[in-house]
């Protein structure tokens, strides 16, 4: 009868500690994702009347500062 | 039988010593661990410092957060960026920066937490410190709340800002609490309120930065980014009554200054020597002539050497020679009293406060009137004004002159913004980089986004 007392004792200590304590951090949940980033458009090729207004832009810098 | 109580009782001792070791460890709810004024304040002392040793990124910025706003905007030529080494540190564009606003928008929340620890759990009241402390808590929360507002919503329309996103308005320390963002209104009223609180305690404490001066020096600001003409009038007049403008070297001298408040500054980072605060201000100005300065900004210098300006904002190379400087001045308060006259179409009124800035800048200067007013430059970045109309050449000149006057103090940027948001783009290694419309309103973190049931994005954001 001890023994079957002594056993149902340990057994509840064991469900008491494996049950017990689910949830120690009580802090708010941690949200993980995957990236923190958002899209932003992407750079594209220049085309030829861009790059044409870029080497003007260059040029009139050039002959400016000399 | 005697060994199996024996180990029955070790077990339970070991379990007991080692289980649930932590079951008490939780966040201390509802409790607060200063008590005194003293301590309190030391919440704030810490953004403080930050200041005044000029590596504070969100609060009012440091020569380094200057020089990429500058980046982002017009005022310097992106596309003829020279490749120096540790270019990396420097953006291209604002695209290159959206991302990482999410640093500010922590630090300005976190700044916005201390301010409310100390307006709700200090009990102290009567005595001096105590004062300083809730004057300039309520000042600095009015000021993390109208930065966060310009970097993440859009610019203020004062005819649908009831339905334009705000921000999430924490007002107390709530750990549980998940505020969705408020209306625009709501936030431009809580920026208000915080700073006509601030003022109500008249602090004059110097070692506390935020001064009754400063703080209407900021609601000056804010009815001026929120359109609220009328209300910014008198409040910058008062300001720059008490502080008026100067001229010549001393204002050379007083934008120059590395570790000292002179002339009309109300307000300034970096006055202390610190090893961040130069890492930042040398950064700054070593990076000054790789972006070479714009001809357009160049070419609203009708009057060349005779404006002060001219020789102190760039070289002939067209290299930038002004420091970037994160202040509060009155030449500010002159520029929002000419504006928001002109707004109200009291145009004598606009005139003689744009005349007032011009008389200290240009020698020899001739006053604008209405007939000799230059004209809209229609071939300009900028073609709509904060109200969403064409420019007239009062407000044009008005706008031009602001550009002159603030140049490397970060403020081009959100004149863009508050001006149309007109998109643009440079060039660099063969690539074209948009600055679109969207891209003048930060995105959200994806935190709070993730975290906060309802939380709305701002328009244009998709996750990667």
């Amino acid at each position: 009868m001890k023994k079957k007392m002594i056993l149902g004792c340990l057994g509840f200590v064991l469900f008491t500690f494996c049950g017990g304590c689910d949830k120690p951090d009580d802090v708010p949940p941690r949200v993980l994702s995957e990236s923190q980033d958002y899209i932003l458009p992407k750079a594209r090729p220049l085309t030829l009347e861009e790059r044409e207004e870029i080497r003007l832009l260059k040029e009139e810098y050039n002959n400016a500062i000399q | 039988m005697k060994n199996m109580k024996n180990i029955s009782l070790v077990l339970i001792v070991f379990f007991a010593c080692v289980s649930c070791k932590e079951y008490l460890d939780v966040k201390p709810k509802g409790e607060v661990i200063p008590k005194t004024a003293e301590e309190f304040g030391a919440l704030l002392n810490s953004h403080l410092n930050e200041i005044d040793e000029g590596y504070d990124e969100a609060i009012l910025g440091n020569p380094m957060e200057k020089f990429e706003l500058e980046c982002f905007g017009d005022n310097v030529e992106n596309s003829l960026t020279r490749n120096v080494t540790g270019m990396g540190a420097i953006p291209k564009y604002v695209g290159d920066r959206l991302n990482s606003f999410r640093m500010e928008y922590r630090g300005l929340y976190s700044l916005i937490r201390n301010c409310n620890l100390v307006i709700h759990e200090m009990k102290e009241s009567d005595t001096d410190l105590a004062k300083s402390c809730y004057a300039t808590a309520y000042a600095m929360r009015g000021v993390a709340y109208y930065n966060l507002m310009r970097l993440f919503c859009e610019p203020y329309n004062k005819e649908k800002a009831e339905e334009q996103l705000g921000l999430s308005i924490v007002t107390r320390f709530d750990m549980e609490a998940r505020p969705k963002r408020s209306s625009l209104k709501e936030v431009a009223t809580l920026i208000e309120e915080d700073f006509k609180k601030a003022i109500s305690y008249h602090s004059k404490s110097e070692i506390y930065r935020y001064t009754e001066d400063v703080v209407k020096a900021y609601l000056a600001r804010l009815y001026f980014w929120t359109q609220n003409w009328e209300q910014a009038i008198p409040v910058a007049k008062e300001i720059l009554d008490a502080y008026p403008l100067v001229e010549g070297a001393v204002y050379t001298d007083m934008l120059s200054a590395r570790y000292a408040q002179q002339g009309n500054v109300l307000l300034r980072s970096y006055l202390l020597t610190s090893s961040s605060g130069d890492v930042n201000y040398n950064s700054a100005k070593g990076y000054l002539p790789v972006k070479p300065v714009s001809k357009r900004f160049i070419d609203l210098f009708e009057e060349k050497e005779r404006d002060v300006r001219y020789a102190f904002s760039f070289n002939a190379k067209r290299e930038a020679l002004k420091i970037p400087m994160a202040c509060v001045r009155s030449a500010e308060m002159c520029l929002i009293l000419a504006e928001s006259h002109a707004y109200l179409n009291q145009t004598k009124e606009a005139l003689d406060y744009l005349n007032l800035l011009r008389s200290k800048r240009i020698t020899g200067y001739t006053p604008y009137t209405m007939g000799n007013l230059p004209a809209v430059d229609e071939y300009a970045l900028v073609r709509i004004n904060a109200e969403g109309n064409a420019f007239t050449p009062l407000l044009w000149a008005i706008h031009c002159e602001r550009r002159k006057e603030l140049f490397m103090e970060g403020d081009r940027w959100f004149e863009l913004k508050r001006n149309g948001c007109p998109e643009f783009w440079c060039a660099k290694d063969g690539l074209k980089y948009e600055t679109q419309q969207f891209m003048y309103t930060a995105p959200i973190p994806s935190q709070d986004i993730d975290l906060i049931p309802g939380m709305i994005q701002n328009e244009g954001y998709v996750k990667l």
